[in-house]
């Protein structure tokens, strides 16, 4: 017997008061782990998805086939935009990776993306985190992980400085409803 | 709410850290030949100092790295942030900021004080 492969939320896409709450579901992720000083796990790492991993905190770097986030110093997560890579690139990272060193985990099924589109996602965020989103989050090449009231989240910055402002929310599948209608609730003040 | 400078991350506020305690607090070599006092005081005896105290904290819901900090325990007052493994860092004083001059060892309790 196969498991039905769904969504979390029942909607995949609502829109309120002009700001837009989406669930990206199906999005295959690989978790990497090695040692940024090892020379030859940058190199093969570099070649297999052809850019350099990103080194510096709270960074992202994207082409138009992965996504590839910082996590902490040692770990980095793969967002694979376009699905038929997922197979290959996961192949090639097992078969090319020094076993030892490094570790690479399918992580696809752990978390939901929720992406948030509109002119006050900024503001709508504040109700809800800590986080000092103007400062950390100041460009599209930004990401953070923090939390968002109780829960633990990896926020990434979509938009530059010139457009509608969008962010991806990562978080557990769990907590994606109670996401989203504190997100939902938190509209109500946007009352066109 | 204290404002804390992951070494990793930067300056993000207290509720996404974990402290973990006293720092700088070596297994002992020999568990074997210690009697039960000795290993009891490994494992539950702490300083719990009045004034700068040098502790462990987590950034556990950022990078989930282990850190450590030199923190004014009377003023909350944080003075240094260093990686694991380094040496803790000299500062000036180790005496606390109190107006009324209470003894290092918290609430004037000497029995915990290491001699």
């Amino acid at each position: 017997m196969t498991l039905e492969r769904r969504a979390v939320l029942k909607e995949l896409k609502i829109e309120k008061n002009g700001i837009s709450i989406e669930e990206i579901p199906f999005v295959e992720k690989l978790n990497l782990r090695g040692s940024p000083k090892d020379k030859n796990f940058l190199t093969d790492v570099g070649t297999i998805l052809e850019t350099l991993l990103p080194i510096d905190p709270n960074t992202k770097v994207e082409n138009t086939d992965f996504q590839v986030i910082w996590l902490s110093p040692n770990e980095w997560l793969i967002n694979f935009l376009k699905n038929d890579k997922f197979n290959i690139t996961h192949q090639k990272f097992i078969n090319q990776l020094n076993p030892e060193k490094t570790s690479v985990t399918d992580v696809s099924e752990n978390k939901t993306i929720i992406r948030l589109v509109g002119d006050k996602s900024i503001e709508l965020l504040r109700k809800f985190m800590i986080l000092d989103i103007d400062k950390i989050l100041k460009d599209n090449s930004k990401v953070a992980q923090t939390i968002f009231v109780k829960i633990p989240i990896l926020i990434i910055r979509n938009h530059s400085q010139d457009q509608k402002q969008s962010f991806d929310l990562h978080i557990n599948r769990s907590h994606a409803n109670y996401l989203k209608e504190l997100l939902l609730d938190g509209c109500n003040q946007f009352i066109n | 709410m204290l404002l804390i400078n992951c070494p990793y991350c930067g300056e993000r506020e207290q509720e996404e850290f974990s402290c973990g305690g006293e720092a700088h607090i070596e297994r002992p070599k020999n568990p074997p030949e210690l009697s039960d006092d000795q290993w009891a005081d490994y494992l539950f005896l702490r300083q719990n100092i009045k004034g700068l105290q040098f502790e462990r904290w987590n950034h556990s819901f950022g990078c989930r790295q282990w850190f450590n900090v030199a923190r004014n325990t009377a003023t909350d007052e944080i003075l240094a942030v260093y990686h694991m493994g380094e040496k803790p860092p000299k500062l000036e004083s180790n005496d606390p900021i109190t107006p009324c001059g209470e003894p290092k060892i918290g609430s004037g309790n000497f029995s915990t004080s290491k001699k």
